[in-house]
């Protein structure tokens, strides 16, 4: 592909826009082919977008299209809000998830309990092979509230 | 972005955009709504640190992003109604020569955007790089061949600059 451009294509491009010619560039562009083409073009879009440029009391009022990006983002600011207390009830859930899963653990070992030790140590025992499933319970029922209450709140 | 910030933005790029907007949709009253849903999502955008020309570009690919979205609800539409009589024509802009507008109306959508902000707007190759969405360096040949075709057309249809056809 030829692409026969001049490097004076876009001070013509500018003098068509500002109407203002420096001088010898006139003659350039009669001698100049690219810029012969470039002149045409750009005279000819310049003048259809003038025909169809509006007077400044046409134009649509830039202060209704403030306003109304202001109430778009008013109203944007509730979803903004719960954010953090849908992200709670997604924790929550994750929580119950891991506490379910460890009921059959749990389950097995309570099946599993001697009842002729004491139970201050089989309870020690109990709780040092189930860590994860003591420490979430709390947690869980904090988050499981949570969910709840985002739930409703949605 | 404050309003006085916007207000300046706006006074500097709509009466433009809106003349594009125009001639792409042939519809003023249409070409207001996307006009004011491209200043919305400007502002919704809350750019950073950017200038006059960025902004600008930003505008142009936001239109012609709802310039694409507008045309592909009207072909479902039409799809939808393929067994009723066919739509209206797009109706002309009175003040818009009618011969003006059928010849840009032979450029691709791309083309015609190409050719406005390199002329009408003096946007650079980056600034048209940003609203169109090609490569910088792609700029001049796309240019290239807008422009070369626009001149076919003109000189087909017999235009001169001056006004004489």
């Amino acid at each position: 592909m030829n692409l026969d451009s001049c490097s004076k294509s876009e001070a013509v491009v500018q003098a068509i826009r500002s109407n203002q010619w420096p001088e010898g560039l006139q003659a350039h562009v009669e001698a100049c082919e690219p810029c012969r083409e470039t002149s045409r073009v750009a005279s000819w879009m310049t003048e259809m977008a003038a025909s169809l440029e509006s007077p400044p009391g046409e134009m649509p009022d830039p202060e209704l299209i403030w306003l109304k990006a202001k109430i778009n983002r008013r109203s944007q600011l509730p979803a903004r809000a719960l954010l953090p207390l849908r992200a709670g009830g997604l924790f929550g859930a994750a929580g119950v998830s891991v506490l379910l899963a460890a009921i059959p653990d749990v389950w097995n070992r309570i099946q599993a309990w001697r009842p002729d030790a004491s139970v201050l140590a089989q309870l020690q025992e109990l709780l040092a092979a189930a860590p994860a499933a003591s420490w979430w319970i709390p947690l869980a029922a904090v988050l499981l509230f949570l969910l709840v209450f985002t739930a409703s709140e949605a | 972005m404050d309003e006085a910030d916007f207000r300046a933005i706006h006074a500097q790029t709509a009466p433009r955009l809106r003349a594009y907007l125009i001639s792409a949709l042939k519809d003023p009253p249409l070409a207001d709504d996307l006009l004011q849903e491209a200043y919305i999502r400007l502002l919704r955008a809350e750019l950073k640190d950017v200038n006059i020309h960025q902004i600008r570009s930003y505008l142009y690919k936001t239109a012609l992003s709802l310039i694409a979205d507008h045309g592909r609800r009207l072909t479902r539409q039409r799809r939808l109604r393929e067994n009723l009589p066919e739509p209206e024509p797009d109706r002309p802009r009175p003040d818009l020569s009618i011969d003006m507008q059928r010849l840009f109306d032979k450029l691709a959508p791309k083309q015609q955007a190409l050719l406005w902000l390199a002329y009408v707007e003096g946007a650079s190759h980056r600034e048209i790089s940003g609203a169109l969405e090609i490569r910088e360096p792609g700029v001049r040949v796309a240019l290239f061949r807008a422009r070369a075709k626009m001149a076919r057309i003109l000189e087909r249809h017999s235009w001169n600059p001056g006004g004489e056809r």
